[in-house]
Protein backbone atom coordinates (compact mmCIF):
# COMPACT_ATOMS: atom_id res chain seq x y z
CA UNK A 1 0.00 0.00 0.00
CA UNK A 2 0.95 3.48 -0.93
CA UNK A 3 0.74 4.15 2.65
CA UNK A 4 3.63 2.62 3.71
CA UNK A 5 5.99 4.61 1.67
CA UNK A 6 8.31 7.14 3.45
CA UNK A 7 10.37 9.24 2.11
CA UNK A 8 13.36 10.00 4.53
CA UNK A 9 13.54 13.58 5.79
CA UNK A 10 15.97 16.06 3.77
CA UNK A 11 18.82 16.03 6.16
CA UNK A 12 19.16 12.52 6.29
CA UNK A 13 19.05 12.36 2.56
CA UNK A 14 22.48 9.94 1.02
CA UNK A 15 22.87 11.99 -1.91
CA UNK A 16 24.43 15.40 0.08
CA UNK A 17 27.55 16.48 -1.28
CA UNK A 18 30.28 16.27 1.08
CA UNK A 19 32.48 19.17 1.78
CA UNK A 20 35.66 17.58 2.13
CA UNK A 21 35.32 15.88 -1.08
CA UNK A 22 33.88 18.72 -2.68
CA UNK A 23 36.94 20.82 -1.85
CA UNK A 24 39.30 18.06 -2.85
CA UNK A 25 37.54 18.18 -5.86
CA UNK A 26 37.74 21.89 -5.97
CA UNK A 27 41.78 21.73 -5.46
CA UNK A 28 42.27 18.67 -8.14
CA UNK A 29 40.16 20.34 -10.59
CA UNK A 30 42.39 23.53 -10.33
CA UNK A 31 45.88 21.76 -10.08
CA UNK A 32 44.29 19.98 -13.91
CA UNK A 33 43.58 23.25 -14.76
CA UNK A 34 46.90 25.16 -13.53
CA UNK A 35 48.63 21.67 -15.43
CA UNK A 36 47.13 22.41 -18.46
CA UNK A 37 47.82 26.09 -18.58
CA UNK A 38 51.13 25.61 -17.89
CA UNK A 39 51.46 23.12 -21.09
CA UNK A 40 49.46 25.93 -23.02
CA UNK A 41 52.36 28.73 -21.61
CA UNK A 42 55.03 26.25 -22.74
CA UNK A 43 53.50 25.48 -26.42
CA UNK A 44 53.63 27.22 -29.91
CA UNK A 45 50.27 26.83 -31.18
CA UNK A 46 50.57 29.71 -34.09
CA UNK A 47 51.99 26.81 -36.57
CA UNK A 48 51.38 29.26 -39.42
CA UNK A 49 51.93 32.59 -37.34
CA UNK A 50 53.08 35.65 -39.52
CA UNK A 51 51.97 38.45 -37.21
CA UNK A 52 49.42 39.54 -34.95
CA UNK A 53 46.29 40.00 -37.64
CA UNK A 54 43.53 41.83 -35.98
CA UNK A 55 41.03 38.46 -35.11
CA UNK A 56 44.00 37.39 -32.62
CA UNK A 57 44.28 40.82 -31.27
CA UNK A 58 43.61 42.89 -28.19
CA UNK A 59 41.30 44.53 -31.05
CA UNK A 60 39.36 41.48 -31.23
CA UNK A 61 39.39 40.96 -27.44
CA UNK A 62 41.88 38.18 -27.74
CA UNK A 63 44.90 38.93 -25.91
CA UNK A 64 48.17 37.15 -26.78
CA UNK A 65 49.90 36.06 -23.46
CA UNK A 66 53.49 37.01 -22.93
CA UNK A 67 54.36 32.94 -22.33
CA UNK A 68 52.06 32.45 -25.91
CA UNK A 69 54.59 35.02 -27.34
CA UNK A 70 57.77 33.54 -25.82
CA UNK A 71 56.55 30.45 -27.28
CA UNK A 72 56.21 31.82 -30.89
CA UNK A 73 59.66 33.60 -30.44
CA UNK A 74 61.08 29.84 -28.86
CA UNK A 75 59.48 28.07 -31.61
CA UNK A 76 61.50 29.61 -34.50
CA UNK A 77 63.92 30.95 -33.25
CA UNK A 78 67.64 29.08 -32.38
CA UNK A 79 69.34 30.35 -29.57
CA UNK A 80 72.62 30.70 -31.76
CA UNK A 81 70.71 33.06 -34.18
CA UNK A 82 70.51 36.76 -33.44
CA UNK A 83 67.10 37.11 -32.65
CA UNK A 84 64.98 40.47 -33.79
CA UNK A 85 61.73 41.11 -31.97
CA UNK A 86 59.93 43.48 -34.43
CA UNK A 87 57.54 45.52 -32.17
CA UNK A 88 55.83 49.14 -32.55
CA UNK A 89 52.97 49.48 -34.46
CA UNK A 90 50.65 48.78 -37.60
CA UNK A 91 53.35 50.45 -39.50
CA UNK A 92 55.45 48.10 -38.33
CA UNK A 93 52.83 45.39 -38.35
CA UNK A 94 52.78 45.51 -41.87
CA UNK A 95 49.51 46.89 -42.85
CA UNK A 96 48.83 47.04 -46.29
CA UNK A 97 51.57 44.60 -46.74
CA UNK A 98 50.17 40.61 -47.14
CA UNK A 99 51.97 38.59 -45.75
CA UNK A 100 54.35 36.66 -48.24
CA UNK A 101 56.02 40.16 -48.78
CA UNK A 102 55.90 42.02 -45.78
CA UNK A 103 58.55 44.36 -44.71
CA UNK A 104 59.73 41.80 -41.87
CA UNK A 105 60.42 39.05 -44.05
CA UNK A 106 62.26 40.62 -46.03
CA UNK A 107 63.97 41.73 -43.72
CA UNK A 108 64.60 38.08 -42.40
CA UNK A 109 65.66 37.19 -45.95
CA UNK A 110 68.05 40.01 -46.05
CA UNK A 111 69.82 39.22 -43.01
CA UNK A 112 69.63 35.49 -43.51
CA UNK A 113 70.06 32.60 -41.54
CA UNK A 114 72.40 34.10 -38.59
CA UNK A 115 69.28 36.28 -37.39
CA UNK A 116 65.90 35.24 -36.45
CA UNK A 117 63.29 37.99 -37.23
CA UNK A 118 59.70 37.73 -34.99
CA UNK A 119 57.52 40.35 -35.57
CA UNK A 120 54.83 41.00 -32.55
CA UNK A 121 53.90 44.69 -33.66
CA UNK A 122 50.17 45.80 -32.89
CA UNK A 123 48.07 48.07 -34.43
CA UNK A 124 48.74 51.38 -32.20
CA UNK A 125 51.28 50.07 -29.75
CA UNK A 126 54.00 52.12 -28.68
CA UNK A 127 57.63 51.10 -28.28
CA UNK A 128 57.13 49.97 -24.83
CA UNK A 129 54.04 47.46 -25.11
CA UNK A 130 54.11 43.71 -26.09
CA UNK A 131 57.40 43.46 -28.06
CA UNK A 132 59.66 45.31 -25.81
CA UNK A 133 58.06 43.11 -22.87
CA UNK A 134 58.81 40.39 -24.78
CA UNK A 135 62.25 41.09 -25.52
CA UNK A 136 62.83 41.66 -22.21
CA UNK A 137 61.34 38.44 -20.70
CA UNK A 138 63.82 36.39 -22.96
CA UNK A 139 67.14 38.14 -22.37
CA UNK A 140 68.95 35.38 -21.04
CA UNK A 141 67.38 32.50 -23.22
CA UNK A 142 68.28 34.94 -25.96
CA UNK A 143 71.44 37.29 -25.06
CA UNK A 144 71.80 38.32 -27.93
CA UNK A 145 68.86 40.26 -29.12
CA UNK A 146 68.17 43.15 -31.23
CA UNK A 147 64.44 45.12 -30.68
CA UNK A 148 62.78 47.42 -33.23
CA UNK A 149 59.90 49.77 -32.36
CA UNK A 150 58.94 52.78 -34.22
CA UNK A 151 57.58 56.34 -33.11
CA UNK A 152 56.79 59.58 -34.07
CA UNK A 153 58.82 62.51 -33.69
CA UNK A 154 58.64 64.83 -31.12
CA UNK A 155 56.39 62.37 -29.06
CA UNK A 156 57.25 60.93 -25.37
CA UNK A 157 57.94 57.21 -25.07
CA UNK A 158 56.03 55.96 -22.30
CA UNK A 159 57.69 53.50 -19.84
CA UNK A 160 55.01 50.94 -19.66
CA UNK A 161 53.31 51.66 -22.92
CA UNK A 162 49.95 52.44 -23.97
CA UNK A 163 47.30 51.52 -21.94
CA UNK A 164 45.73 48.88 -24.47
CA UNK A 165 48.89 46.80 -24.32
CA UNK A 166 49.70 47.27 -20.71
CA UNK A 167 48.47 43.63 -19.87
CA UNK A 168 51.53 42.63 -20.89
CA UNK A 169 53.65 44.30 -19.31
CA UNK A 170 51.56 43.63 -15.93
CA UNK A 171 51.74 39.91 -16.53
CA UNK A 172 55.14 40.09 -16.56
CA UNK A 173 55.87 42.18 -14.00
CA UNK A 174 53.38 40.33 -11.47
CA UNK A 175 55.13 36.52 -12.99
CA UNK A 176 58.94 38.55 -11.98
CA UNK A 177 59.89 38.12 -15.42
CA UNK A 178 61.33 41.51 -15.90
CA UNK A 179 64.90 42.68 -14.96
CA UNK A 180 65.19 45.23 -11.86
CA UNK A 181 64.82 48.83 -13.13
CA UNK A 182 64.48 51.12 -10.18
CA UNK A 183 62.82 53.58 -12.45
CA UNK A 184 60.34 51.64 -13.70
CA UNK A 185 59.69 49.86 -10.35
CA UNK A 186 58.76 53.20 -8.82
CA UNK A 187 56.50 54.18 -11.63
CA UNK A 188 54.86 50.94 -11.35
CA UNK A 189 54.44 51.20 -7.39
CA UNK A 190 52.94 55.21 -7.45
CA UNK A 191 50.59 53.55 -10.18
CA UNK A 192 49.40 50.56 -8.10
CA UNK A 193 49.45 52.68 -4.68
CA UNK A 194 47.98 55.36 -6.21
CA UNK A 195 44.14 55.63 -3.56
CA UNK A 196 42.65 56.76 -7.33
CA UNK A 197 43.90 53.38 -8.94
CA UNK A 198 43.05 51.18 -5.70
CA UNK A 199 40.71 48.93 -7.97
CA UNK A 200 42.31 48.97 -10.87
CA UNK A 201 45.20 47.85 -8.27
CA UNK A 202 43.53 45.14 -6.75
CA UNK A 203 42.39 44.03 -9.83
CA UNK A 204 45.72 43.94 -11.56
CA UNK A 205 47.75 42.15 -8.62
CA UNK A 206 45.11 39.56 -7.99
CA UNK A 207 44.77 38.79 -11.67
CA UNK A 208 48.38 39.08 -12.65
CA UNK A 209 49.79 37.00 -9.31
CA UNK A 210 46.85 34.61 -9.73
CA UNK A 211 47.61 33.69 -12.98
CA UNK A 212 51.63 33.67 -12.84
CA UNK A 213 50.50 30.08 -10.97
CA UNK A 214 47.60 29.23 -12.81
CA UNK A 215 48.04 30.08 -16.21
CA UNK A 216 44.15 30.56 -17.05
CA UNK A 217 44.93 33.32 -19.46
CA UNK A 218 47.34 30.86 -21.23
CA UNK A 219 45.01 28.25 -20.98
CA UNK A 220 41.54 29.48 -22.50
CA UNK A 221 43.89 31.50 -24.95
CA UNK A 222 44.94 28.24 -26.26
CA UNK A 223 41.30 26.90 -25.81
CA UNK A 224 39.58 30.04 -28.14
CA UNK A 225 42.75 29.40 -30.81
CA UNK A 226 42.57 26.30 -31.12
CA UNK A 227 39.03 24.28 -30.12
CA UNK A 228 36.38 26.76 -28.78
CA UNK A 229 36.31 30.83 -28.62
CA UNK A 230 33.92 32.41 -26.02
CA UNK A 231 34.91 35.63 -26.32
CA UNK A 232 32.95 37.70 -28.44
CA UNK A 233 34.40 40.30 -30.92
CA UNK A 234 34.06 42.60 -34.26
CA UNK A 235 35.25 38.94 -36.51
CA UNK A 236 32.65 36.83 -34.58
CA UNK A 237 29.78 38.92 -32.26
CA UNK A 238 27.53 36.17 -31.27
CA UNK A 239 26.78 32.73 -31.92
CA UNK A 240 27.20 30.15 -33.44
CA UNK A 241 30.10 31.89 -35.02
CA UNK A 242 31.40 33.33 -32.32
CA UNK A 243 32.40 29.76 -30.83
CA UNK A 244 34.42 28.93 -33.79
CA UNK A 245 38.13 28.83 -33.05
CA UNK A 246 40.57 32.04 -33.90
CA UNK A 247 42.65 29.94 -36.16
CA UNK A 248 40.41 30.22 -38.93
CA UNK A 249 40.96 33.52 -39.61
CA UNK A 250 44.10 33.61 -42.04
CA UNK A 251 46.16 36.44 -42.79
CA UNK A 252 44.66 38.47 -45.31
CA UNK A 253 45.93 41.92 -45.22
CA UNK A 254 45.31 44.13 -48.34
CA UNK A 255 48.06 44.41 -50.77
CA UNK A 256 49.08 48.60 -51.31
CA UNK A 257 50.80 47.95 -54.42
CA UNK A 258 47.79 48.67 -57.13
CA UNK A 259 45.67 51.10 -55.50
CA UNK A 260 44.97 54.23 -56.96
CA UNK A 261 46.67 57.69 -55.87
CA UNK A 262 42.03 58.46 -54.38
CA UNK A 263 42.53 55.03 -52.91
CA UNK A 264 45.85 55.14 -51.06
CA UNK A 265 44.98 59.04 -50.15
CA UNK A 266 41.55 60.07 -50.05
CA UNK A 267 40.18 62.92 -51.05
CA UNK A 268 37.59 63.11 -48.46
CA UNK A 269 40.52 63.05 -45.09
CA UNK A 270 43.40 64.79 -46.85
CA UNK A 271 42.53 67.95 -45.29
CA UNK A 272 42.66 66.35 -41.79
CA UNK A 273 45.89 64.24 -42.61
CA UNK A 274 47.60 67.58 -43.18
CA UNK A 275 46.31 68.43 -40.03
CA UNK A 276 47.72 65.79 -38.49
CA UNK A 277 51.13 66.36 -40.18
CA UNK A 278 51.33 69.68 -39.51
CA UNK A 279 50.07 69.36 -35.69
CA UNK A 280 52.79 66.73 -35.44
CA UNK A 281 55.40 69.33 -34.96
CA UNK A 282 53.53 72.63 -34.75
CA UNK A 283 52.80 72.37 -30.56
CA UNK A 284 56.48 71.20 -30.33
CA UNK A 285 58.67 73.49 -32.58
CA UNK A 286 59.24 77.22 -31.83
CA UNK A 287 60.88 80.01 -33.78
CA UNK A 288 64.85 80.01 -33.12
CA UNK A 289 65.96 83.77 -32.18
CA UNK A 290 68.36 83.22 -35.25
CA UNK A 291 65.84 82.08 -38.07
CA UNK A 292 64.57 78.50 -38.42
CA UNK A 293 63.35 76.11 -35.41
CA UNK A 294 63.65 74.47 -32.62
CA UNK A 295 62.28 72.05 -30.13
CA UNK A 296 60.39 73.76 -27.18
CA UNK A 297 61.71 73.79 -24.17
CA UNK A 298 59.31 72.38 -22.40
CA UNK A 299 59.02 69.31 -25.31
CA UNK A 300 62.29 69.20 -25.56
CA UNK A 301 62.64 68.15 -21.53
CA UNK A 302 59.81 66.02 -21.73
CA UNK A 303 60.59 64.23 -24.61
CA UNK A 304 64.42 63.91 -23.20
CA UNK A 305 63.17 62.82 -20.02
CA UNK A 306 60.52 60.21 -21.55
CA UNK A 307 63.70 58.41 -23.81
CA UNK A 308 66.00 58.68 -20.08
CA UNK A 309 63.29 56.26 -18.55
CA UNK A 310 61.62 54.34 -21.20
CA UNK A 311 64.07 51.47 -21.54
CA UNK A 312 67.02 50.25 -18.87
CA UNK A 313 70.04 51.65 -19.74
CA UNK A 314 71.14 47.94 -20.54
CA UNK A 315 68.42 47.42 -23.01
CA UNK A 316 68.74 50.88 -24.93
CA UNK A 317 72.39 50.05 -27.05
CA UNK A 318 70.39 47.05 -28.68
CA UNK A 319 66.62 49.15 -29.06
CA UNK A 320 66.75 50.54 -32.61
CA UNK A 321 63.61 52.75 -32.55
CA UNK A 322 62.49 54.23 -36.60
CA UNK A 323 61.44 57.56 -36.81
CA UNK A 324 59.18 57.30 -40.10
CA UNK A 325 58.21 60.17 -42.51
CA UNK A 326 54.81 60.41 -43.57
CA UNK A 327 53.82 60.11 -46.81
CA UNK A 328 55.41 62.72 -49.40
CA UNK A 329 52.47 63.18 -51.35
CA UNK A 330 51.28 65.05 -47.96
CA UNK A 331 54.63 66.09 -46.85
CA UNK A 332 55.07 67.48 -50.15
CA UNK A 333 51.87 70.28 -49.20
CA UNK A 334 53.57 71.49 -46.65
CA UNK A 335 55.28 75.41 -46.99
CA UNK A 336 59.24 75.33 -47.10
CA UNK A 337 58.76 76.08 -43.27
CA UNK A 338 57.02 73.53 -42.69
CA UNK A 339 58.79 71.16 -44.39
CA UNK A 340 62.10 72.07 -42.41
CA UNK A 341 60.35 71.96 -39.17
CA UNK A 342 59.05 68.30 -40.01
CA UNK A 343 62.67 67.48 -41.41
CA UNK A 344 64.16 68.86 -38.33
CA UNK A 345 61.75 67.24 -35.68
CA UNK A 346 63.01 63.62 -37.34
CA UNK A 347 66.65 64.78 -36.76
CA UNK A 348 66.17 66.07 -33.49
CA UNK A 349 64.04 62.74 -32.46
CA UNK A 350 66.87 60.62 -33.52
CA UNK A 351 69.78 63.00 -32.05
CA UNK A 352 68.16 62.81 -28.96
CA UNK A 353 68.43 58.79 -28.87
CA UNK A 354 71.36 58.52 -29.56
CA UNK A 355 72.60 60.61 -27.09
CA UNK A 356 70.44 58.58 -24.93
CA UNK A 357 72.27 55.54 -25.87
CA UNK A 358 69.57 53.91 -28.26
CA UNK A 359 70.09 52.96 -31.64
CA UNK A 360 67.66 54.82 -33.99
CA UNK A 361 67.63 55.89 -37.44
CA UNK A 362 64.88 57.83 -39.95
CA UNK A 363 63.37 56.08 -42.84
CA UNK A 364 61.15 57.56 -45.71
CA UNK A 365 63.31 60.72 -47.10
CA UNK A 366 63.23 58.99 -50.46
CA UNK A 367 60.36 57.22 -50.54
CA UNK A 368 57.66 57.76 -53.22
CA UNK A 369 53.91 58.30 -52.56
CA UNK A 370 53.12 54.75 -54.04
CA UNK A 371 55.80 53.43 -51.43
CA UNK A 372 52.64 54.25 -48.93
CA UNK A 373 48.99 52.90 -48.53
CA UNK A 374 48.09 55.71 -46.83
CA UNK A 375 49.65 58.53 -45.16
CA UNK A 376 51.89 56.44 -42.61
CA UNK A 377 51.63 52.83 -43.82
CA UNK A 378 54.07 51.01 -45.94
CA UNK A 379 52.82 49.80 -49.35
CA UNK A 380 54.82 46.69 -50.36
CA UNK A 381 57.43 48.97 -52.21
CA UNK A 382 58.32 50.45 -49.13
CA UNK A 383 58.20 47.91 -46.82
CA UNK A 384 61.08 46.57 -49.17
CA UNK A 385 63.15 49.90 -48.80
CA UNK A 386 62.01 49.77 -45.12
CA UNK A 387 64.24 46.65 -44.47
CA UNK A 388 66.87 47.32 -46.51
CA UNK A 389 67.58 50.30 -44.58
CA UNK A 390 66.78 48.02 -41.14
CA UNK A 391 69.24 44.89 -42.11
CA UNK A 392 72.05 47.61 -42.60
CA UNK A 393 71.15 49.48 -39.17
CA UNK A 394 71.09 45.37 -37.52
CA UNK A 395 73.93 44.40 -39.00
CA UNK A 396 75.88 47.40 -37.75
CA UNK A 397 74.37 47.18 -34.30
CA UNK A 398 75.20 43.32 -34.36
CA UNK A 399 78.88 44.12 -35.40
CA UNK A 400 78.51 47.16 -32.61
CA UNK A 401 77.34 44.69 -29.87
CA UNK A 402 79.80 41.94 -30.58
CA UNK A 403 77.10 39.51 -31.74
CA UNK A 404 78.94 38.24 -34.65
CA UNK A 405 82.08 36.21 -32.86
CA UNK B 1 5.80 8.74 -6.06
CA UNK B 2 7.49 11.16 -7.80
CA UNK B 3 10.97 11.22 -10.07
CA UNK B 4 13.14 12.15 -7.35
CA UNK B 5 11.30 9.75 -4.66
CA UNK B 6 11.99 7.04 -7.44
CA UNK B 7 15.79 8.24 -7.46
CA UNK B 8 15.99 8.16 -3.90
CA UNK B 9 14.20 4.87 -3.31
CA UNK B 10 16.75 3.38 -5.65
CA UNK B 11 19.49 5.00 -3.63
CA UNK B 12 18.47 3.12 -0.66
CA UNK B 13 18.30 -0.28 -2.24
CA UNK B 14 22.16 0.10 -3.14
CA UNK B 15 24.48 -1.13 0.11
CA UNK B 16 25.55 1.61 1.93
CA UNK B 17 29.51 1.23 1.10
CA UNK B 18 27.93 2.01 -2.43
CA UNK B 19 26.02 5.09 -2.03
CA UNK B 20 28.75 6.72 0.17
CA UNK B 21 31.56 6.06 -2.68
CA UNK B 22 28.66 7.74 -5.15
CA UNK B 23 28.67 10.59 -2.98
CA UNK B 24 32.05 11.12 -2.58
CA UNK B 25 32.71 10.47 -6.57
CA UNK B 26 29.90 13.19 -7.10
CA UNK B 27 31.06 15.65 -5.07
CA UNK B 28 34.81 15.37 -6.13
CA UNK B 29 33.01 15.88 -9.33
CA UNK B 30 31.02 18.96 -8.91
CA UNK B 31 34.05 20.04 -6.84
CA UNK B 32 36.13 20.29 -10.29
CA UNK B 33 33.15 21.12 -11.97
CA UNK B 34 33.55 24.63 -9.81
CA UNK B 35 36.86 25.09 -10.08
CA UNK B 36 36.80 24.78 -13.92
CA UNK B 37 34.08 27.34 -13.36
CA UNK B 38 36.30 29.67 -11.56
CA UNK B 39 38.95 28.85 -13.57
CA UNK B 40 37.23 30.49 -16.71
CA UNK B 41 35.86 33.22 -14.20
CA UNK B 42 39.45 34.35 -13.64
CA UNK B 43 39.94 34.85 -16.99
CA UNK B 44 37.40 36.60 -17.65
CA UNK B 45 37.81 38.90 -15.36
CA UNK B 46 41.46 39.46 -16.38
CA UNK B 47 39.66 40.81 -20.01
CA UNK B 48 39.69 44.61 -19.87
CA UNK B 49 35.89 45.52 -19.42
CA UNK B 50 35.86 47.92 -22.21
CA UNK B 51 36.49 47.13 -25.86
CA UNK B 52 39.82 48.08 -27.76
CA UNK B 53 37.84 50.24 -29.05
CA UNK B 54 37.02 52.63 -26.62
CA UNK B 55 40.67 52.90 -24.87
CA UNK B 56 42.23 53.28 -28.17
CA UNK B 57 40.59 55.88 -29.93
Amino acid sequence: MSDDITIPPATTRPVRLRPWWFLAGFAGGLAVMAALGRQAANTDYHPGFTRFIPPISPEASYYPTVNEMCAIVRARCRPDQILVIVGGNSVLLGVWQPADVMWSKRLQDLLGDRYCVVNLAMRGASPGNTGAVVAEVLRREFPRQIYIANEKPATELSMLGITVYRYAFWQAYFAGQLMSYPDRDRQVREELLDPANRAMALDLAFVGLTDRFLHFSDFWNRMAFERLNTVPSLYAPAPPAMFRPRRIFEDTEGDGTNLTLDQRYWPSVRETEMKILRGTTALAYERAPHGGWRLSGWTHFMVKDSYQQAFPKALRPRTLLLIGRDSPFFRRQLTKDEFARNELSIRDAVALLHAEGYAAMDYGADYENEDYGDRIHLAPSGGQKLAVEVAREVTAIAKKLDYLK
Amino acid sequence: MTPSEKYLSWLERLPAPVVNALTCALSVLAGAAVAMMFYYLLYRLGLPSQPFIYVAF
